[in-house]
């Protein structure tokens, strides 16, 4: 049981990190959202 | 809004850009763009000293001595992350490599040419010193952490926030190995703009692992007019594309509209600057105005080898008109941010020409490596800033020779500058931006001398050194750091403002995302956005940026390298 709970609270922590690092660094923004307004192609 | 014709205002390579992009992917023809600038090279320049003489900012101040060659600044790049020049350059034909595209002519150059700098920092009484270890300390390494993991969404919050401002807590960040190395590199001043160094760290993250070699810098074959701007020119004149020089625009006309937000130019005057004669065109509808609205180039000035660079007090062409635009609408940026405090943005560098080899010589058996691929800078051995620490006094680089396609065989062309211009000399007792091009290189021979590991001092060839000298053509740029002053997001325009029916703004002074400034790579981006906009290009066709900022092992080695 206490192996358990060792294991779930080291994986929490490291999706807690890793969700926590994919925010700070923007992982999954779409760059070409920030060009959409100049884009006249379809206009 | 989709148009058939352009104008624009200023040659530089943003400007260029823009219109090979136009022809090329909008499949304009080239006679329908026109350019109405003061000349063909902007920042980029490279010519004999007689060349440049007779430009337009030199007019009030006639050179002596106009031997020998000039280029303003050198020019380094990064294949990794100049992603816009490099397709631009693949684009058009090399001027001097027959059979190569421009693009393939740099490539090939620096592929025989690699960059490995040995000597990247030298200080008196030590020699070479490590670059390598940066030198940080825990609270340095956490503020520049904080700045790398600041995401873009979140860059306002260094709104207004300087350099100087952002390490208040930290003056040791300012005494690091990194920040000569990265001062020195860029041009950041500590009243540079701290969300543009969170710029730099974001996009320059893979080549802080390799900070002290420069191993991801990439050169070109001659100097920067030559190898990038004449393969575009002559490019753009076979295009029919119509070059005006000799002009500068100096207003505008705009249509008045009800909520007096909407910016559509009418029509522009403009001095012809070799006449005196005032000129107006009309800008009618089907016309885009593209406005590269700020240029670190402006009102420069060179003296001689006998006589300083004088100070041109003017405003500049291109952040003048700004001014005019910005006074008429809320949403243009605020160009006094970058071009009313020379004291945060002035530099002075000088162009050397010498005859023979000597000096070429004695510095690379100084600095342990051959010309070409290094820039050297000296630290002082006394406190010189005003928090009292060391700091650089003055950088140069030995270019690969020749570094003009004209230059004699024996001749050798090296590049310098001061990042402070009014700190004193060590050797010549005066400020550098009133010495001579002679003062300047007596500088330079002694902070050589103070490095030089012997044992035959560089001081017993002085004489043969000042013998060879053609010319050594010192320049002042009051704006050369213009573009990094500090400043908040609103203070640049964007490429294509809200309200905007055709006008465009490009260069190193418009607000784009992600892109650091103060590089070849934004110029062309900038144009790039701007012709896609005007002919109705899908913007999903930009070129990709990478975003190494993003990029976990890059992270890891960046953190890595934060404890060297
Ligand atoms: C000393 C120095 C060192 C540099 N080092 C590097 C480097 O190592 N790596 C790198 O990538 N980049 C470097 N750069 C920067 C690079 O040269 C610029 O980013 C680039 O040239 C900017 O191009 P641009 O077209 O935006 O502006 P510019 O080249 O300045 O061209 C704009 C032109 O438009 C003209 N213009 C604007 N308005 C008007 C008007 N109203 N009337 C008439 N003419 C007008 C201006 O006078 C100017 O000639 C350096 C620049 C300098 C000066």
């Amino acid at each position: 049981m206490k192996k358990h709970i060792a294991l779930f609270t080291v994986i929490g922590i490291g999706v807690a990190a890793a969700a926590y690092l994919a925010n700070r660094l923007e992982l999954f923004h779409d760059d070409a959202v920030d060009y959409a307004k100049f884009d006249t192609s379809r206009r | 809004m989709i148009k058939n014709k352009a104008i624009m205002i200023g040659a530089g390579l943003a400007n260029m850009a823009a219109a090979v992009y136009l022809i090329q992917e909008g499949k304009w023809n080239g006679s329908n763009i026109t350019f109405y600038a003061l000349d063909d090279h902007g920042s980029n320049d490279g010519s004999t000293g007689s060349e440049q003489a007779d430009e337009y900012w030199m007019k009030n101040h006639p050179m002596e001595n106009t031997k020998g060659y000039l280029a303003r600044g050198g020019r380094m790049l990064n294949y990794r992350t100049y992603v816009d020049l490099m397709d631009l350059l693949a684009r058009i034909p090399s001027a001097t490599e027959p059979g190569m595209n421009a693009a393939e002519d740099t490539h090939e150059f620096d592929a025989k040419h690699r960059t490995f700098d040995k000597a990247r920092l030298l200080q008196g009484g030590k020699g070479i010193i490590n670059g390598g270890k940066l030198g940080f300390n825990n609270q340095d390494r956490m503020l520049l952490t904080k700045l790398i993991m600041m995401p873009d969404s979140e860059e306002e919050k260094l709104d207004n926030v300087s350099i100087a401002q952002y390490f208040q807590d930290d003056p040791h960040m300012f005494q690091t190995n990194f920040w000569y190395m990265w001062e020195t590199t860029f041009a950041f001043r500590t009243k540079s703009s701290a969300q543009e160094l969170r710029r730099y760290m974001h996009m320059m993250i893979y080549e802080f692992t390799q900070i002290e070699h420069l191993v991801g810098v990439n050169r070109t074959r001659y100097n920067q007019f030559e190898s990038i701007m004449l393969p575009i020119i002559n490019y753009l004149k076979a295009q029919n594309v119509n070059f005006v020089l000799g002009r500068r625009v100096t207003d505008w006309d705009f249509k008045d509209s009800s909520m007096q937000d909407e910016i559509t130019v009418t029509g522009l005057h403009m001095t012809n600057v070799e006449t005196g004669e005032e000129e107006h065109i009309d800008v009618d509808d089907d016309t885009a105005v593209i406005f590269t609205n700020g240029s670190i180039t402006d009102s420069a000035t060179q003296g001689d080898y006998n006589t300083p660079a004088p100070e041109n007090m003017d405003y500049g062409a291109a952040a003048g008109l700004w001014k005019k635009a910005a006074d008429h609408f809320y949403n243009l940026g605020n160009p006094d941010k970058f071009f009313a405090d020379r004291d945060a943005s002035e530099w002075v560098s000088f162009t050397l020409t010498t005859s023979d080899h000597i000096l070429l010589n004695e510095i690379t058996r100084i600095t342990t490596q051959v010309p070409g691929n290094a820039l050297n800078s000296f630290l002082s051995t006394t406190p010189i800033t005003p928090l009292g620490h060391e700091d650089v006094n003055m950088s140069i680089v030995v270019h690969h020779q020749p570094h003009f396609t004209t230059q004699k065989p024996n001749e050798s062309v090296i590049w310098g500058y001061f990042l402070y211009p009014r700190r004193r000399g060590e050797f010549v007792q005066k400020p550098y931006i009133e010495m001579t091009g002679q003062e300047m290189l007596e500088e330079l021979l002694g902070q050589l001398s103070k490095v030089d590991p012997g044992p035959v001092n560089i001081m017993t060839k002085k004489d043969a050194i000042m013998d060879s000298v053609i010319n050594n053509i010192p320049v002042y740029m009051p704006y050369a750091s213009a573009l990094f002053n500090n400043r908040a997001k609103t203070d640049r325009p964007e490429v294509i403002p809200d309200h905007s029916t055709n006008l465009a703004f490009t260069g190193e002074f418009v607000e784009q995302p992600y892109q650091m400034i103060f590089t070849e790579q934004s110029a062309v981006r900038s144009g790039e956005i701007a012709a896609y906009h005007f002919a109705g290009i899908p913007m999903s066709r930009l070129v990709k940026t990478p975003r190494y900022d993003k990029d976990i092992p890059t992270l890891m080695r960046a953190t890595k390298k934060m404890f060297e």
